[in-house]
């Protein structure tokens, strides 16, 4: 089981191996997609942090809420890696990736109903042949074609008929809440909390006003702190991890934010015994 | 109602192919979005795998294939390393298609015709796709004590291979110093050189490649179709062994008929001892 702080690790990261393990980062996250398929020396870097620290993952490809057939064959390639690597956490997007083929990033499933039950029922194939629950994180997004239901509404629904967990991305809250232009506060406020396995916090890019773009390449705005902060409160402490993919900075910029999602976790912990 | 998955479909195919006029009612400003992240995302990945082709091919050019081969939807692997193979296939079944059509004047509207490629710019692309297959294969080298009796295998990290011209060499500035431009249809001059080279992952992991010639491709290729042929018919064990230098000699025997026996041996002593000291071969 994971818990405190992570980091998002990438092969970029190879070289801060001693300095993640010196900071306070209590796990560490990859994609799978990433790792497998790759030979023992590009795994060796990943094998050697997992002997001293926890691993989670979080797929990028398994495209829950495509309109193509679940790929069962990668589901179970999946599993072999979770097995392989000791993990126990494999979360996913509640999006798509591929219609007519993969397009490698994610695209939003249209909020309705019937929508509902086709990515649950992908969600419980996925759990069926990996023998777990997984988590599903709430993604960034930039229009909607469908919105018969809310997000709040989309999302609550396929978390309770695919019995699955929550990845609550604070970020992606605080962006789809501009693009979107509803209340952070209320979303997050929304979500069920005995669903919430684990969270994650990243930065953005400012498209414009009204459109921010969810890009873990700069370092975390204030709102989106007090977003955290905000969902600590409300639904009490859970383990959070910083992503950054580009403009990856030196490991004492990291640990900045990685102690500050500490800080926040122990002073919430507190007001929480307190209260 | 519409279908939720034909409006995904719809989405999808105005996210890859800007060219299609928006009418899934949404902003202009936020699909471009979409379009931009994604056409970088897969160009991106392609450019890390055909550095060489992408620097040489006209900018317009190597993105209408990018962008062809985004909306051609035979994307079926989840794997991101296998963008750099996909892409590959498709600029390969490009150039047949585009040839028929260019034959039979029967180009679809729809379908935006991509520039022929000449043969050296194919060739090419197929090496820079093959140094990237060898860096992910696992490392098999266990053991280079090579004995005459000993069975020889070729790891999935090597790849023998002949080309009708000299792909390691080609470069921008080689293109340019010999007087040609970004235009692929001068380019297209290049002399052709019959090159044959093997491309292996070294002792250390690292990938290396070699000139050689076609005899000694052909040994590496030979060993490689009696390890299937083994695999298939379940032929083991060193008395039925194809790959024993003794077993080689007869069949280079066999294809180089009037050759002294001697130099045969010769051949494949030195060939075959360097090519398992350097992790070329190794032994099963």
């Amino acid at each position: 089981m994971i818990s405190g702080v992570g980091l998002g690790y990438r092969r970029e990261m190879v070289d801060l191996k001693d300095e993640i393990l010196a900071s306070n980062v209590d796990y560490i996250e990859v994609a799978p997609e990433n790792w497998m398929r790759m030979n023992e020396r590009y795994q060796a870097p990943l094998k050697e942090l997992v002997q001293h620290i926890p691993l989670s993952t979080h797929g990028l490809s398994l495209s829950l809420g495509s309109p193509d057939k679940l790929d069962v064959e990668f589901v179970k390639q999946v599993k072999r890696f979770l097995t392989d690597f000791n993990v126990s956490c494999y979360s996913e997007h509640l999006s798509y990736c591929s219609s007519g083929g993969h397009v490698y990033d994610l695209m939003p499933i249209p909020f309705t109903e019937e929508a509902v039950f086709h990515v649950a029922n992908r969600i419980k194939k996925v759990q069926d042949i990996l023998e777990q629950r997984i988590a599903i994180e709430n993604v960034s997004y930039y229009l909607q074609t469908m919105n018969d239901l809310t997000e709040v509404e989309f999302t609550k629904a396929v978390l309770e008929e695919a019995q699955c967990d929550l990845l609550l991305d604070v970020n992606n809250v605080y962006v789809n809440s501009i693009n979107h232009n509803y209340n952070a506060k209320e979303f997050i406020s929304a979500m069920p909390t005995e669903r919430i396995a684990y969270g994650h916090i990243a930065g953005h890019y400012d498209e414009a006003k009204d459109l921010k773009v969810d890009t873990h390449g700069s370092p975390v705005i204030d709102d989106v702190w007090g977003l955290l902060d905000f969902a600590y409160q409300k639904h009490g402490v859970f383990p959070t991890l910083l992503e950054r993919d580009f403009n990856i900075p030196d490991m004492s910029e990291l640990n900045v934010e990685i102690d500050k999602i500490h800080s926040f976790q122990k002073s919430d912990i507190k007001k929480k015994q307190k209260g | 109602m519409e279908d939720f998955r034909d409006t995904q479909q719809a989405l999808t195919n105005a996210i890859v192919d800007p060219s299609v006029t928006n009418d899934i009612g949404v902003e202009q400003r936020r699909l471009n979005i979409y379009q931009e992240l994604i056409f970088n995302n897969i160009e991106g990945f392609c450019s890390n795998a055909f550095p060489v082709l992408k620097s040489i091919l006209e900018q317009s050019i190597w993105e209408s294939y990018v962008r062809q081969f985004l909306i051609s939807g035979e994307k079926s692997s989840p794997y991101f390393v296998d963008i750099a193979e996909q892409f590959l296939d498709f600029i390969t079944q490009t150039q047949t298609q585009t040839q028929t059509q260019t034959q039979t004047q029967t180009q679809t509207q729809t379908q935006t015709r991509l520039a022929l490629l000449p043969q050296y710019l194919l060739e090419l692309a197929h090496y820079e796709w093959v140094e990237l297959n060898v860096s992910i294969q696992e490392n098999e080298i266990t053991d280079n004590d090579w004995q005459v009796d000993s069975n020889l295998i070729v790891p999935n990290s090597t790849w023998a291979l002949g080309y009708q011209y000299p792909v390691h060499t080609i470069s921008k500035q080689m293109l340019q110093s010999a007087g040609h431009t970004n235009n692929t249809e001068q380019a297209t001059e290049i002399e052709p050189l019959d090159t044959f080279l093997i491309v292996y992952q070294d002792t250390d992991g690292d990938v290396a490649f070699m000139t050689t010639n076609a005899i000694t491709a052909h040994l590496v290729n030979y060993i490689d179709e009696c390890s299937v042929y083994a695999q298939h018919n379940g032929v083991e064990g060193s008395a039925e062994s194809l790959t024993t230098l003794s077993a080689l000699e007869r069949y280079f025997q066999q294809v180089q008929p009037g050759t002294d026996s001697k130099v045969i041996k010769n051949f494949l002593t030195e060939a075959i001892s360097d090519f398992v000291q350097r992790g070329v071969l190794v032994i099963d």
